[in-house]
């Protein structure tokens, strides 16, 4: 039987945020959209669709 | 994290007053349906976190906690329904009194009231999985792939990856749609710029080529290439013009051609089909007042989906949770599902027609444009006024809503009004009339308008472009989101589906001891496939038994709960999660549910009082750790029995109610029952039956023969030993034992039937309650003395020969290998 897990694994989405990010990077999207959406990950606002809009598309007016 | 030490619930669901000491030691709730078991578990739940799942949330209807959570006579004062928990945090080494009531059921008072207490209670309300229902038990087993992914992404509080995913396809997805109108702009662009260019080959070569010779003509330098900074006209402004042309001949007839041909076509039978069946269509929905009010809320919830960017509703400002208004919207969305797709099916017929309606209007403009520069000028208000027609009909095939609206525009579509078609004759034939412009004015003419086409679909193409490239990028994103996140929570559900077979092999070692699973997870789905005796791998609910599912799911959810509370999985409440588990399996979940999670408190709730005697006699819970209801009113709530076992029902049977048939039955009853387990427990002899029908007969008296064997092996392995202590003590144990089996005249049933337990219905109730104190007294001695430890005597190993008589504590522990003899030399 496998040993019970050590700590709980509330920090799943931060986990699978970081590896969302460092996958970006290998396929080269640019630094700026990368700093962007690790900037409002980090921040206290939400992850909002508005928040992400911006974070990918800064140029369009609807973002 | 917490284990609980005891409850006090009143005036709360079925229970008026009822106080319950756990010890912080697993503890069992059995009674028949309908006795209140649900209500301790319901006090439980409400205690740590304010709610009772069961009077909320779906399916509930108008069931709510604040009117519905009281006692019905108390239904009018919430503040009397009341539950008190004692709570040991072991990590904090604190006991913790939860005092709440269901009129102030957010405000409870807490003893002590510390941030480090408020901290783990505020983790223990996050997760009111800790109450583990049957309903709830299946949904993680036999549910469709999508619905199992969100009720375990919602246990292992992964409500976020989810919705961040849905997000970023949702802006994946809005800019891909914006795509394909800005390619057919782009072709309509180029279409324009074709016609200026009087070209029908769109190269750089082939435009160069038409340019230059007419720049050739005003005698202007030849252009190498066309980027963007070039202009065709340059060089243009230096040379005057020999004739002020206000209209260019040669291009505004071919643009009034464009615009005539479009209107045949809008009046042909292929777009007259088109709109016909379109508006049909429409009809349609708008003739059922259920589907047309459908489409507008499912337009309005689609809106307001995208519109909720922070934590309140959209409309009104009220505070929501993000995820759960938009989990709410999305599920009422899966309401209009049909309702969607036959709109997004008309939605795609109209497109077509909009972009028509678009060249027509781009057409009319340029008309309005030449008529005032023609002799005489032309009056096109009539032109300008249809425009705005065909502007607002474009409009409102986009909108689709009111759909009315939509209809008319629909039915207008084909038909262009006499008098526009007269003006544009008019414009056409003023045109024609204009003289021939030199060839240098004709060629400056033509440059002039290739350039503005040309700047035009230079502009469209750009913003085509950019927009390719920010759908690729908001597509690229989505794609490594969902790669990451499958990717880790493909590691998690390896982890967990190894631990949940394991545990289910465990449980059911006899027959499915090479039992494996697989957890699938797949974007926004989680399949789970069970190994069916080596055939292949099938959902849960295909050939396994619903005591197997059962089983299932308690392993899957004892699995997840561990990897998700780690080793703060310290109480589970399991509210009658076995019932279908056969007598065989639910020994071994005992067994499994005591080595696997010895930190854990459990709080079982069964109808089943042999259920509760297996876990009494595995150990899982200790033989005084239960609470039995015999019946409930409601008047009083549900009637105990107050600590007493079966032994106190059997006599109360007999000198309350002077039913003594009843209280024989009762006894037989249960020595069948717990002489099954002790000759399973102590490996005995019971002669086979086909039927697997054993009787008291067959059980008891094999039981007692296999004690006393094993006794006997005892002493010779003692006296092998030269254990003279433990030789002692066997021996007393044994005369003690013989003298128990003379007592109840078990070995006399086959040649005495007047002592036969078929002859115990007829005793009197002074000559029967001589018997239950016999019998009582012989079981006791199969258990461990212990109190605390109160286990059934087993052997190991459990097949083969018998090494050891033991119990679960090891109080007793019985060598039955006697020492090998030495060999001369």
């Amino acid at each position: 039987m496998s040993e019970p897990v050590e700590k709980p694994i509330a920090d799943v989405p931060q986990q699978i945020f970081e590896k969302f990010l460092q996958q970006l990077q290998e396929e080269g999207i640019s630094a700026a959209v990368i700093e962007r959406l690790r900037s409002i990950a980090t921040g206290n606002s939400s992850l909002s669709e508005a928040a992400l809009k911006k974070a990918l598309l800064p140029d369009d007016p609807e973002s | 994290m917490i284990c609980a030490k005891s409850i006090t619930i009143e005036e709360f669901r079925g229970v008026r007053s009822l106080t319950i000491d756990f010890d912080g030691k697993n503890y069992a709730v059995c009674g028949p349906n309908g006795t209140g078991k649900s209500g301790i578990v319901d006090a439980l739940e409400f205690a740590l976190t304010g709610n009772i799942s069961r009077l909320s949330g779906k399916g509930t209807g108008s069931v709510n906690l604040k009117d519905h959570a009281p006692h019905v006579d108390s239904r009018n004062r919430p503040d009397k329904a009341r539950v008190i928990l004692t709570l040991s945090i072991p990590h904090l080494s604190k006991e913790v009194k939860i005092d709440r009531n269901v009129k102030d059921a957010s405000s409870p008072t807490i003893t002590p009231d510390t941030p480090d207490v408020r901290a783990v209670l505020d983790q223990v309300a996050l997760h009111p999985e800790f109450v583990l229902s049957r309903r709830e038990l299946i949904r993680y087993v036999i549910s469709a792939p999508g619905d199992r992914a969100k009720e375990v992404q919602a246990l292992l509080r992964l409500d976020d990856v989810e919705t961040l995913r849905a997000t970023l396809l949702r802006i994946s997805n809005a800019k891909q749609k914006e795509t394909g109108p800005l390619q057919r702009e782009k072709a309509q662009a180029k279409e324009v710029l074709l016609g200026a260019l009087e070209i029908t080959e769109f190269s750089e070569d082939k435009i160069l080529a038409t340019v230059n010779a007419r720049r050739t003509k005003l005698s202007l330098p030849s252009l190498l290439a066309l980027p963007a900074t070039i202009s065709v006209k340059d060089g243009l402004a230096a040379i005057p013009a020999t004739q002020a042309a206000k209209v260019p001949k040669v291009q505004a007839l071919a643009d009034v051609k464009k615009l005539r041909e479009l209107i045949e076509q809008v009046s042909g039978p292929e777009i007259t089909a088109t709109t016909t069946n379109i508006a049909n269509q429409l009809e349609l929905l708008n003739a059922n007042p259920t589907i047309a009010s459908s489409v507008s809320r499912e337009r309005f919830l689609q809106s307001s989906l995208a519109l909720i960017e922070d934590d309140s509703c959209p409309l009104c400002d009220k505070p929501w949770d993000i995820a759960e208004l938009k989990a709410v919207i999305e599920t009422k969305l899966k309401g209009f599902e049909e309702t969607a797709a036959k709109r997004a099916e008309i939605e795609k017929g109209l497109e077509p027609l909009a972009g028509v309606l678009e060249e027509i209007s781009t057409g009319l403009s340029t008309v309005c444009r030449y008529a005032p520069l023609l002799t005489p000028p032309i009056d096109v208000q009539l032109v300008r006024s249809f425009k705005d027609t065909v502007d607002a009909n474009r409009k409102h095939f986009i909108a689709f809503m009111p759909l009315s609206v939509t209809i008319q525009a629909v039915k207008d579509m084909p038909s262009v009004p006499a008098g526009v078609i007269g003006i544009i004759a008019a414009v056409e034939a003023a045109i024609m009339a204009i003289p021939e412009a030199t060839e240098q004015d004709a060629a400056r003419d033509y440059l002039t308008i290739v350039q503005e086409r040309l700047e035009n679909y230079r502009r469209v193409s750009l913003h085509h472009k950019k927009t390719e490239e920010e759908a690729a990028l908001t597509k690229q994103v989505y794609g490594a989101y969902a790669s990451a996140s499958t990717s880790i929570l493909e590691g998690i559900y390896k982890q967990v589906e190894k631990d949940f077979s394991e545990l289910y092999r465990e449980v059911n070692k006899d027959d499915e001891s090479t039992f494996t699973a697989q957890l699938v997870p797949t974007t926004g789905k989680l399949g789970l496939d069970v190994d069916f005796f080596g055939r292949g791998f099938f959902p849960p609910g295909a050939y396994h038994s619903e005591g197997h599912q059962d089983g299932m799911g308690i392993c899957l959810y004892l699995a997840l709960m561990r990897h998700m509370l780690g080793n703060s999985f310290t109480f589970a409440v399991l509210d009658d999660v076995l019932m279908s588990v056969d007598a065989g399996h639910r020994r071994e979940v005992c067994n499994m549910l005591k080595k696997h999670f010895p930190n854990t408190q459990f709080i079982f709730t069964t109808h089943d009082n042999i259920w509760l005697e297996h876990m009494k006699n595995a150990g899982l819970i200790d033989r005084k750790a239960a609470i039995q209801f015999r019946a409930w009113d409601v008047d009083l709530g549900p009637t105990k029995w107050d600590d007493r076992d079966v032994w106190q029902q059997i006599r109360d049977e007999v000198s309350k109610e002077g039913d003594v048939r009843a209280a024989a039955a009762l006894m037989r009853h249960y020595l069948e029952h717990i002489s099954a387990e002790l000759c399973h427990r102590l490996g005995a002899r019971v002669q086979f039956r086909g039927d697997a029908r054993f009787d008291l007969g067959d059980l008891l008296p094999s039981a007692v023969s296999r004690y006393k064997e094993l006794l006997r092996k005892g002493k010779v392995s003692a006296e092998s030993w030269g254990q003279t202590a433990e030789l002692a003590a066997i021996t007393s144990r044994e005369s003690e034992f013989a003298a128990l089996v003379e007592a109840s005249k078990v070995e006399q049933w086959m040649i005495n039937a007047a002592v036969h337990f078929n002859q115990w219905e007829n005793l009197r109730p002074e000559d029967f309650i001589p018997v239950v104190d016999a019998y009582e007294k012989l079981v006791a001695a199969f258990v461990c003395t212990n109190a605390a430890c109160g286990s059934t005597l087993h052997i190991l190993p459990e097949r083969g020969n018998a090494e050891e008589l033991r119990c679960a504590c090891g109080g007793t522990n019985i060598n039955l290998v006697k020492k090998a003899a030495e060999v001369a030399v």
